[in-house]
């Protein structure tokens, strides 16, 4: 086995061209089991591109991705099956099916990936709502009814169906009023506490940076310049951590802490 | 028997679960009993596996068998309860399915509604598009000539190729009945008389609808979803005027065009039958179009085209517009536009043909 036995993911050497602009240049990254691992970096700093090749539906032009100990480079249709049982993925926008009631979109995974009953699955996909916080109301409805809030929500109860050990989520409080958003810190929280989750999340909240995450990954430069928890990464001189950090927003919270 | 003990082992996570469900299922005991619940040879525990457990002791509790979790690691002990906390036994998470009637009664209605809709529809294009009309430097030709390009120019390959055909297979069928007459100069006659009036309006008509307004019904529609029709809207912009107007004076322009083109492909494919098959030389053909062409039938053709044009624009906008929430509605749309619009199409032919029998064109 390669590298740090210890890293759940591990990424090493990450070259990204994508239509002629490099966007990653000798990426490092690692995530320890159990860990809530924060992605944070300026705007188009390649943060999503990242989080595509982690979950590997980008393939990156150089360097590997270690996910639970194995290499990601070449896996068997299988082996890729087996893999995505174990990663769920909430999208930047929820990617709901907008044809299918909430309901549905968290059954879908478990309709393809086990043979239960209809009517035990459809009392999961009601715990996975329950669990993610939405009210059992919202189970019946179409995505286009929901609000922003709830998508994000019912995004997550979809990326929980089949209990994965790893967790990403693409800017889960954008968009959030700040008791929600602190809700679903807590939800997050919650649900690592009780289902032993690992979750790899991008966010630009500072509120979740503090109350949520174990450790930062900072993006810049087309690399991982720091791996380091929150009260340490603001004290990183890096001129790119400093001048984030520095912004009016961030000042307030840290004068705050 | 008192104290019977339940053993439950090995990987215990969704995927693997189907068979532990039917046994679980079978259990029974006899009222009183206590069981004793023991996981620990579980190596991995997942929701899935929780609820089987937590539905298995709600299951026993109805038979008065009690099941002891004491023993269980504490981590297994935590899920559970979290799952039981969570769980609503019989939540309703159905859509429930609709009786025949009711989808006949709703069908119905819809039919009536959509009619309602379309002249809606119609009338506010008007209401939107009549100001820029009337001031004719404020109408968006850049577009226009963009739409003419689109449903015209990149049409005429496969439009030429099917008209082509279409003038080989009239030329074969009536060639061979006109020559046991030894009429096979009239097979000119029976060309210009099928093509021009019939055919090449209604071949370009089909084409269009299928080519063109399927991918209107698709754009809108998919605008509508992706929220762009209300930004127009917010930005003080009439997204009838915007997105359909264009399409309609594209069409327009462009339907008579390739009409006149199809007529001309179809004439020449029928003239290559007529040269082959039936040894009506080309020159002979050619003299023999002015006389069988009577000029009202060429414009009994073309006079349709423009029609034909506002029927295929006005419903896959129509169409493309109704769409709400989801994208199989995009879907639906684009369907409903093409088969409506080539329905209503045939209608208008129709009707044209009485209009113009009536009026004797
Ligand atoms: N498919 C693509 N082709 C070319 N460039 C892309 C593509 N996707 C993203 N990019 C570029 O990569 C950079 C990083 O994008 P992204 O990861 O979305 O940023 P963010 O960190 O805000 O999530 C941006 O400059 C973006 O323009
Ligand atoms: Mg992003």
């Amino acid at each position: 086995m390669n590298g740090n036995q210890h890293a759940i993911l591990q990424a090493k050497g990450l070259e990204t061209r994508l239509g002629g602009n490099l966007i990653h240049q000798n990426l490092d990254l690692d995530v320890r089991p159990g860990e809530i691992l924060a992605i944070v970096g300026g705007s188009g700093s390649g943060k999503t591109v990242l989080l595509r090749e982690l979950i590997l539906l980008l393939r990156p032009t150089r360097g590997t991705i270690h996910l639970f100990g194995r290499d990601c480079s070449h896996v068997s249709p299988d082996a890729m099956r087996k893999l995505r049982e174990q990663i769920g993925v909430m999208f930047q926008h929820g990617a709901l099916f907008t044809g299918m009631s909430v309901a549905e979109n968290v059954m879908l995974p478990m309709q393809e990936h086990t043979r239960l009953r209809r009517s035990t699955l459809e009392e999961l996909a009601m715990i996975k709502i329950r669990l993610a916080g939405l009210p059992p109301e919202a189970a019946a409805r179409k995505p286009s009814e929901l609000s922003g809030g709830m998508v994000k929500r019912a995004a997550l109860a979809r990326a929980l169906a089949l209990d994965p050990e790893l967790l990403f989520l693409d800017e889960p409080t954008a968009g959030l009023d700040p008791v929600s958003a602190g809700a679903f810190d807590d939800r997050i929280l919650e649900l690592r506490e009780l289902l032993g989750l690992t979750v790899v999340m991008i966010t630009h909240d500072m509120d979740s940076l503090w109350r949520a995450t174990d450790r930062v990954a900072f993006l810049a430069d087309r690399r991982v310049v720091a791996n380091q928890p929150i009260a340490e990464l603001t004290a990183n001189p890096h001129p790119a951590i400093q001048a984030y950090f520095a912004g009016p927003r961030a000042r307030d919270r840290r004068i705050e802490q | 028997m008192d104290g019977t003990r339940l053993v439950c082992r090995g990987d215990w996570s969704a995927p693997q679960l189907a068979m532990v469900e039917r046994r679980l299922q079978r259990l029974s005991g006899r009222a009183g009993d206590n069981w004793q619940l023991d996981t620990s040879g579980v190596s991995q525990l997942d929701s899935a596996g929780a609820f089987l457990l937590d539905r298995l002791k709600r299951d026993l509790e109805k038979q008065q068998v009690s099941l002891s979790m004491e023993a269980l690691p504490s981590r297994h002990r935590a899920l559970i309860d979290l799952i039981a906390e969570t769980a609503q036994p019989g939540a309703a998470v159905g859509t429930a399915r609709k009786g025949p009637l009711v989808r006949l009664g709703e069908s119905t209605t819809e039919i009536g509604s959509q009619a309602a809709g379309y002249l809606d529809f119609v009338g506010r294009f008007a209401l939107d598009s009549l100001p820029r009309l009337l001031t004719p430097h404020r109408i968006r030709w850049k577009q226009v000539v963009g739409e003419i390009e689109h449903a015209g120019v990149n049409a005429i390959p496969i439009l030429g190729l099917l008209a082509f055909l279409t003038g080989v297979v009239i030329a074969y069928q009536g060639g061979t009945p006109l020559e046991q007459y030894g009429a096979n100069i009239l097979l000119v006659d029976l060309l210009a008389i099928t093509m021009l009036r019939e055919m090449a309006p209604l071949m370009t008509a089909i084409i269009v609808a299928g080519r063109t307004g399927s991918a209107y019904a698709a754009q809108i529609g998919t605008m509508r979803i992706t929220e762009e029709v209300d930004a127009l809207r917010v930005i003080g912009l009439t997204p009838y005027e915007i997105l359909a107007l264009p399409k309609m004076l594209g069409l327009l322009v462009a339907m008579p065009l390739l009409t006149l083109f199809a007529d001309l492909m179809g004439m020449l494919g029928g003239m290559v039958v007529a040269n082959t098959m039936f040894g009506i030389g080309y020159d002979d053909f050619l003299r023999r179009i002015p006389e069988a062409i009577y000029p009202s039938s060429f414009w009994v053709g073309i006079i349709k085209a423009p029609v034909f044009a506002a029927i295929i624009v006005s419903i896959s906008c129509y169409h493309g517009f109704a769409v709400q929430g989801s994208t199989e509605s995009v879907g639906r749309a684009t369907t409903r536009s093409v088969v409506q619009s080539i329905f209503l199409v045939i209608v208008a032919d129709a009707i044209f043909s009485v209009v113009f029998n009536i009026v004797n064109l």
